[in-house]
């Protein structure tokens, strides 16, 4: 009886602890996105990302990245990285890891750019010296108009530039380039 | 039958004699011998290296065995693995005025996969959540005994031979409450079984009687409890760590066949019996002190063997059974000193450490007298493997000595263990 007591006791003392500390392992990352969303004109909702991350984090500088580095990562754990490797390195970081075209590995932003290209302008901001590969879109002559501009040549400049008037004699948002574009004939 | 026991109480006396003052110091009531109690098992190779001082500094998925808190400084899936070698001797000489001419001894060797664990780290934005699953044998019935008396009129010879362990089949689960402060559950399944062989020859010749034992007992053991665990990092030199383990009620079911010959004559008995048995709760605590490159800790851990109990309702007559074995039993405190050197430019990491793990008896009967208390010492090193695997080796050697005063034998016990154990992280 006595022991079940001292471990009712201890369960008690835990939960207390994890009530009162608060929960510092977080898990999923609280949703950012304010609040304070708004309908368009074209009915679209757009939300406000809060990026004011030092609201929640004034304590980044003792614990980076969410972790407490104490003396259990010493410096050796990068001076000799298979140590930091070992018992440092967060499994899902390695998410944030990729080779090149070299082989070589580098240490980048998460590859989780999709789709690259097909956001609006559509060109790629440089003027190419020979005949870009054809979209993998069927119409892009329709949505890009001056696109076809791109493509023969002409500053990017102006490249640019007509786009932008094709964006303003539309008035229209962006519309979706994969698939089937029923709507675009 | 008569015959035999006159000739066996004549011998006995002439046994007794000498050591009428050492008897003194017990009761005369039957000692209650339980072989779970105090059989501990180390787990892992650094573990073993540091003579089981890693309550706070346990980094690995054996934490799941020491503190499961610990289990929060996983960061990677890991998978651990360890075999285990054990050679156990027993030396028996007779005492006064026999020594130097009944002298008995025997050696046992055992190969275990010790251990199988699977820890698992949660994607955390903050802090860490750890589970981990795993086998482990943590205690171990592995032992032997051999006795050869020579008096005279009379010869005797007996050889023991015990093997076997419980495994904790255990998930655990660890998270971090703040920056420095963790906690962690494991529930455990405990099961195992123990394999016990008593051989026993005695031959007189006044008149000639020969009487022999063949005893095999097989026990199966099974029963549920859980391990709490927390840690704590005063600063970036000090740590603290505390476990609980709660009391754990053991079912054992036991077959055993008695073989007696005398003079030719067999008698068989055999049967079944199954009882319960009530570990009690066991605490550690420890604290370590690191630098860079060096750690030292230090750890105790309290059990109070007097607290086991039988449930007797299971037979009424475990209710006298328990008070002789609250009797023979005492609380032990162990205490654990580990240290370890890393030298990371050859992935090198280098340990050793002390162990005082007092036997559970009380020393109140004359048949199992400590005369020397059981200590070990222990040292082995890690080395790391392309920062994906860890190899750890560590060895331990461990003696005590008992005296039984009623038979009067001197048995001294060494053990010298070797495990080795690899992690593997993802």
């Amino acid at each position: 009886m006595q022991a079940r007591n001292i471990i009712i006791a201890i369960a008690v003392g835990v939960a207390a602890s994890i009530v009162s500390l608060g929960c510092y392992t977080i898990i999923k990352h609280p949703d950012m996105q304010s609040r304070q969303s708004y309908n368009d004109s074209e009915g679209y909702t757009h939300t406000a990302q809060d990026r004011d991350c030092m609201r929640c984090h004034q304590d980044y500088s003792e614990y980076p990245y969410g972790y407490y580095y104490s003396d259990y990562y010493p410096d050796y754990y990068w001076t000799y990285p298979s140590w930091g490797r070992y018992y440092a390195y967060p499994w899902w970081w390695d998410y944030y890891w990729y080779k090149d075209d070299n082989g070589t590995v580098v240490t980048g932003e998460r590859p989780d750019r999709r789709r690259q290209g097909i956001t609006p302008p559509y060109t790629r901001g440089v003027e190419p010296t020979a005949p870009l590969p054809p979209p993998s879109f069927p119409n892009s002559g329709q949505i890009g108009g001056s696109g076809g501009g791109t493509t023969t040549g002409g500053s990017a400049g102006s490249g640019g530039g007509t786009n932008t008037e094709e964006k303003q004699e539309e008035q229209k948002p962006p519309k979706r380039r994969g698939g089937t574009q029923k709507g675009d004939d | 039958m008569r015959c035999f026991i006159a000739i066996a109480s004549v011998c006995l006396l002439i046994v007794l004699a000498p050591v009428v003052d050492l008897q003194a110091q017990g009761e005369t009531g039957e000692f209650v011998s339980e072989s779970s109690a105090g059989s501990a098992f180390g787990v892992g190779g650094r573990a073993v290296g540091m003579s089981e001082a890693v309550i706070v500094s346990v980094k690995d998925g054996f934490a799941i065995v020491y503190n499961p808190a610990a289990l929060v400084k996983i960061k990677r899936p890991e998978f651990l693995g360890a075999l285990s070698y054990e050679k156990l001797n027993n030396e028996t000489a007779a005492g006064t005025p026999f020594e130097g001419v009944s002298v008995a001894n025997n050696d046992l060797s055992k190969t275990r996969l010790s251990s199988l664990t699977l820890s698992v780290p949660v994607p955390t934005y903050r802090g860490s959540f750890v589970l981990a699953f795993g086998v482990n044998r943590t205690h171990s019935f592995d032992n032997t005994f051999t006795m050869y008396s020579m008096v005279p009129n009379s010869s005797s010879r007996g050889l023991e031979e015990v093997g076997g362990s419980i495994r904790e089949y255990a998930g655990a689960a660890a998270i971090e409450l703040s920056p420095r402060l963790a906690v962690g559950i494991t529930l455990i399944y405990f099961r195992g079984g123990e394999d016990y062989f008593w051989n026993f020859r005695g031959d007189f010749t006044a008149p000639t009687e020969t009487l022999e034992y063949i005893d095999n007992i097989k026990s199966d053991y099974s029963g549920v409890g859980a391990r709490l665990g927390s840690r704590f990092e005063l600063n970036r030199n000090f740590a603290l760590g505390f476990t609980l383990d709660t009391p754990v009620k053991y079912k054992i079911e036991q077959d055993y066949v008695f073989t007696t010959i005398e003079n030719g004559d067999t008698d068989i008995d055999q049967g079944a019996y199954e009882y319960h048995l009530t570990h009690p709760l066991s605490m550690s605590g420890g604290a370590s002190f690191q630098t860079r490159t060096f750690v030292i800790e230090v750890d105790v851990r309290y059990t109070d063997w007097s607290q086991l109990k039988y449930d007797f309702d299971d037979d009424p007559f475990l209710l006298q059974d328990n008070l002789s074995l609250q009797r023979s039993y005492d609380d032990a405190l162990s205490v654990m000193v580990g240290a370890e050197y890393i030298i990371p430019q050859y992935d090198l990491v280098l340990r050793g450490g002390f162990k005082h793990d007092p036997l559970p008896f009380s020393n109140a009967f004359a048949v199992n007298q400590i005369e020397q208390d059981r200590n070990s010492f222990s040292f082995g090193f890690s080395y790391l493997i392309d920062r994906v695997a860890m190899l750890d080796i560590g060895y331990a050697r461990a003696s005590y000595e008992l005296v039984d005063a009623v038979s009067q034998l001197v048995q001294k016990y060494t053990s010298d263990k070797v495990m080795v154990s690899v992690g593997y992280r993802i």
